[in-house]
């Protein structure tokens, strides 16, 4: 009995407990489901955050990638823009500002734009123009300098044709750019006064030709030549902007450069033309220019020596100007032949290393010319250049000179202070 | 013709003389003077020719002073102004390029 109820109570308590048991398992459960449907709910929204995150980022990364795209697209644009084609382009040129002080003349600043293009065509086709904008007097001077086209015809021969720097006249041709010129003005000869053109217009055959170690350069050239002025304020002096040529005779000339040194070349040149214009009561007269010219540049005493040299000689039929006396100065005559030149020294002493020496230039230069007794432009001159360069670049230029200039007319001597900056490009 | 224009004309003949010969050589020649051994090559470097022909009108141009392209036509104006060889243009313009 005792036992009945022992075992009676102790199933109760059993059961009592086991139920206790299971629903506080239960009760457990529930929690942890509760906990872990947050968790998941926690990592679906860290997922979701992840997957907002991720799709955002993709967008800057594309965003970034497009950015990309274009800007490789641009670069590729301006490399094609500066790829050069088989045609080239170039412009270079000069500039330059200077101001002159000179006797029994008003003082004057003066500048000049003298920008030169550049083609090649091809490897046999070349075409080269010069403008020129230069302020004179109340005006802008615009001028076609040149224009050439050349052909190579083989290595040592090429063809060129149009307006082309006087082959004949080295200063004209290769020497007298602002920034290459070492003086802020050109020699009488070549330059106020001249006794033979500085441009041609017509055809040129040139070339070089090597002999071992030495070499010739040529030029023979066909062209409308001078014509002769009939003015009496000029009469006997050779025009030559002779554009539509004034008669039907054509001006033929050449020059040889000889280089018998590396450093030195000495060169002849001649032009034969007939000089009156068509239809002018001037008889017909011929001109005959020469000109002998010397370039020897060398390196001496740690500098470099340039000496350049070049004397003209025109010889022009004697006729009679303003015969039947209508121009009121006529008729007059003259021995009309004319010679002029330059003799020029430079010293830079350039491979002073380290010292601002090297960038300073002498420069020392006696121009002449002598005319015909009674030649209505004036009389003869003669001048003593001495200048100071300062070289801030390999083309750029500062010019001091001194000018000492005698005449043959009594107090027309000019002497003349000159400033020059030129600088090419 | 009076004697004197007569002279004149005869004094320019050595000039066109040597014109014609030069043309009748060129006519003769191709283009490339690696086929000629009867005219001397120069035996120069590039940085020689362009120290010898180049100072002879002005100051040196620094290489670095145009880009190939530009030095390519740079170089041909030099070679129709000054009067350049095809052999001294391409050894001074391949200088200039591989110095810039």
């Amino acid at each position: 009995m005792i036992w009945t109820r022992l075992e009676r109570n102790v199933g109760i308590c059993v059961v009592v407990a086991l139920l206790c048991t299971v629903g506080n398992a239960q009760e457990q459960g529930e929690s942890k489901v509760e906990q872990l449907e947050k968790k998941v709910e926690g990592l679906e929204s860290q997922i979701k955050q992840l997957r907002d995150q991720q799709q955002q980022g993709q967008g800057e990364v594309d965003e970034s990638l497009d950015e990309i795209d274009e800007q490789m697209l641009g670069l590729s644009r301006s490399i094609a823009d500066q790829r050069p084609g088989k045609r080239k382009f170039l412009v270079t040129g000069y500039a330059f500002s200077g101001f002159e002080n000179a006797e029994g003349e008003d003082s004057t600043f003066s500048a000049g734009f003298v920008p030169i293009f550049l083609w090649k065509l091809n490897d046999r086709l070349f075409i080269q123009g010069e403008a020129e904008f230069e302020l004179e007097d109340d005006e802008t001077h615009v001028e076609l300098e040149y224009l050439q086209l050349s052909y190579i015809l083989n290595d040592y021969m090429i063809l060129s044709a149009g307006r082309f720097l006087n082959p004949a006249n080295p200063f004209a041709d290769r020497l007298h750019p602002a920034w290459i010129n070492k003086l802020p003005d050109a020699p009488l000869a070549f330059g106020a006064q001249r006794i033979m053109p500085f441009t041609q217009l017509g055809v040129q055959l040139h070339g070089a030709v090597p002999l071992g170690s030495q070499k010739f350069n040529y030029t023979v050239y066909v062209s409308n030549g001078p014509t002769l002025e009939e003015d009496d304020t000029n009469y006997g002096a050779l025009e030559e902007d002779n554009f539509t040529d004034a008669n039907n005779s054509k001006a033929v000339g050449g020059r040889i450069g000889y280089f018998p040194l590396p450093e030195l070349e000495l060169g002849y040149s001649l032009e034969l033309s007939q000089v009156t214009a068509s239809g002018s009561d001037v008889a017909d007269a011929d001109a005959t220019i020469q000109s002998v010219d010397l370039n020897y540049i060398t390196s001496v005493a740690k500098g470099t020596l340039d000496l350049r040299a070049q004397w003209a000689f025109s010889d022009v039929d004697n006729v009679t100007f303003d015969p039947t006396g209508a121009g009121g100065f006529g008729p007059a005559s003259l021995n009309n032949e004319r010679n002029g030149g330059y003799v020029q020294a430079a010293f830079r002493p350039s491979e002073l290393e380290g010292s601002i020496l090297s960038d300073f230039e002498g420069v020392v230069r006696y121009d002449a010319v002598d005319l015909p007794s009674g030649a209505p432009e004036g009389t003869d001159e003669s001048r003593v250049t001495i200048g100071l360069n300062y070289w801030s670049s390999a083309s750029s230029v500062f010019k001091l000179a001194y000018q000492f200039d005698d005449t043959d007319s009594p107090g027309e001597d000019s002497d003349a202070l000159l400033l020059q900056w030129a600088v090419g490009f | 013709m009076k004697i004197t224009t007569m002279m004149r004309r005869l004094s320019a003949l050595p000039v066109f003389l040597a014109g014609g010969l030069l043309l009748a050589a060129a006519c003769m020649s191709t283009s490339d003077i690696r086929n000629q051994d009867d005219i001397s090559r120069p035996t120069k470097s590039g940085s020689e020719l362009w120290a010898q022909n180049c100072r002879r009108c002005h100051n040196f141009r620094s290489p670095s002073e145009f880009s190939d392209s530009e030095w390519d036509v740079a170089m041909f104006h030099m070679r129709v102004r000054a009067n350049l060889t095809a052999e001294e243009y391409e050894l001074i313009r391949q200088f200039l390029k591989s110095s810039n």
